[in-house]
């Protein structure tokens, strides 16, 4: 979708002051009183949402009510589903007809590019096989060490040392704030297709605010790990039927400094890891069941989730 | 007082400028690159005679030897004003020789120089319009926001916030870094915005992670 933000209607009265180099010469006074969203406005990305969800219901479109950015189309026995981030747009569905119809009608619309089969979406490179597909994200992987030139370090084959506790009192101040800020911001955009780190990527993210030395040793050891299992992908597969599981642990007083507890969960769709969190509980936990309940209830609410949507695909879990 | 601006507007062709030499400043400097016709008056009428005329800049030819460094000609002594004294000042220009017989040349800069992006972006408008190239991607800009009608011309009002407005410029490059195109954006100062002025709803369409790997395993699974 190109120009994306520029196609939607402003309904609020903005004014803006004319662009620099196009003053119009009789009226250099003037103002511009906008009708259509521009790049930098507040409510661009919601103007062009409505305007694109507008066309979407008007072509047999449902919106999901889990997810805002499902959008499910069922006639003539064919199931289309839309996916929307912003601009990029995944389609899929059981008739390639009607995709190309729904292609051509959004394009009389919008300025559209058709880029094929999902191979590269949001960063995650798609690579088809046989019984399955691999999601990976080793361009970006690739990438992050080299921000720190740390092209040449060793790989290593775990994240973090197992008795690693980092507090926010054992270390000196680390120097480059912003660096720190940056490459643990990176991994946190990995947890796309790495369960693997969630854990340790959740540890160094508690120290954003003020880094020590000691948080950005554990954060290069990441990088390490990173470059170790570079060719590491999520595998999803065929699955024979839609039935969700959970897993989950806690870890009770994990936090050194406040004593607060991690809960974490996975959940499977069938033989596929959709879904998985790390987090630290918001409260603190008085005993391990109270943080092992807490951690059931977090992965429960996700499960509600998931069988609310599969509920709205018309799919049973 | 509304003028809404008509959707015909002439945007002079400005000749493509060799890209070899983006830095090759024309020698006009009046800008008016499009010409805006007030509603009030027939949208048919020919364009107003007083619009001016741009020359176009003088043709550039860029032979190839230029670019390169000739290995004939004598070495400059540099002219600093540091008191250093430096072997170059010494007149003396052979490569230090190491320890161990091996000669050490230094990088061929003729040759690296073409690899590296020389080009960089403008950061600003007053810099951008001094070029051919940026101004014509601009005008295209700027046509396509008037034919889109994105906004109407009006008097201040009295009692509105007021939001900022500036270029921005990118250069699209292809993946051995050669220019592909040039882009002009003209934003909103978003910041100029003022809650429950001219803001009320937001929202951003992103997607959660859970739902892509959802829908995708569920396409593999029926595939």
């Amino acid at each position: 979708m190109q120009n994306a933000f520029l196609h939607g209607d402003l309904h609020e009265n903005v004014f803006m002051i004319q662009p620099q180099g196009y003053v119009h010469p009789q009226y250099p006074n003037h103002v511009c009183k906008l009708h259509k969203s521009l790049y930098g406005l507040h409510q661009a990305p919601r103007s062009w949402f409505s305007k694109l969800s507008t066309k979407l219901l008007s072509l047999g479109f449902s919106e999901s009510k889990v997810d805002t950015s499902l959008f499910v189309l069922q006639k003539f026995n064919s199931v289309i589903y839309i996916l929307i981030h912003v601009d990029d747009i995944l389609i899929t569905g059981s008739s390639a007809s009607v995709i190309d119809n729904i292609i051509h009608s959004l394009q009389t619309t919008f300025v559209v590019k058709d880029l094929g089969s999902l191979a590269y979406f949001l960063g995650v490179k798609a690579l088809w096989c046989i019984d399955g597909i691999y999601l990976t994200q080793c361009n970006y992987i690739a990438d992050l060490p080299k921000r720190r030139k740390m092209e040449n370090a060793k790989p290593c084959t775990s994240p973090m040392a197992s008795n690693c506790r980092l507090t926010s009192i054992d270390g000196t101040p680390f120097e480059d704030i912003r660096l720190y800020r940056n490459i643990v911001g990176s991994m946190q955009y990995l947890a796309f297709t790495r369960p693997d780190i969630a854990s340790v990527v959740h540890k160094v993210s508690k120290f954003m605010h003020n880094p020590l030395d000691t948080h950005w040793l554990a954060v290069k050891r990441i990088l390490r790990y990173l470059k170790h299992s570079i060719s590491t992908a999520l595998f999803i597969t065929k699955t024979v039927n839609f039935t969700l599981q959970a897993f989950f642990h806690s870890d009770w007083a994990a936090d050194r400094d406040d004593r607060r507890s991690v809960g974490a969960y996975c959940i499977y769709m069938g033989s596929n890891l959709i879904s998985w969190s790390c987090k630290q509980q918001p409260t603190v936990a008085r005993s391990g069941t109270e943080a092992e309940y807490k951690a059931i209830a977090n992965a429960a609410t996700e499960l509600i989730w998931f069988k609310s949507i599969l509920h709205e695909l018309s799919l049973p879990p | 007082m509304s003028v809404s601006l008509p959707h015909q507007i002439t945007v002079p062709q400005f000749p493509c400028p060799n890209e070899l030499h983006p830095n090759h400043i024309p020698t006009c400097t009046p800008l008016v690159p499009f010409m805006l016709i007030p509603a009030e008056t027939d949208a048919q009428a020919p364009p107003l005679a007083h619009s001016i005329e741009i020359e176009p800049p003088l043709p550039f030819i860029v032979s190839p030897a230029t670019a390169q460094v000739s290995h004939l000609d004598p070495l400059p002594v540099p002219t600093n004003n540091y008191s250093m004294v430096t072997r170059s000042k010494n007149n003396s220009h052979h490569p230090i020789q190491s320890s161990d017989d091996f000669i050490c040349y230094p990088s061929p800069k003729a040759l690296t120089a073409a690899l590296v992006p020389t080009e960089t972006k403008p950061t600003s408008y007053s810099q951008a319009f001094k070029f051919v190239h940026w101004r014509e991607v601009m005008n295209q800009e700027f046509s396509v926001l008037i034919h889109n009608g994105t906004w109407s011309l009006v008097s201040p009002p009295t009692y509105a916030n007021i939001v900022g407005s500036r270029w921005i410029y990118k250069i699209k490059r292809k993946a051995d870094g050669a220019i592909e195109r040039y882009k002009a954006c003209l934003v909103a100062k978003g910041f100029h915005q003022q809650e429950r002025v001219d803001i009320f709803e937001t929202f951003s369409p992103v997607i959660k992670h859970a739902t892509i790997r959802l829908v995708i395993s569920i396409v593999i699974t029926y595939k």
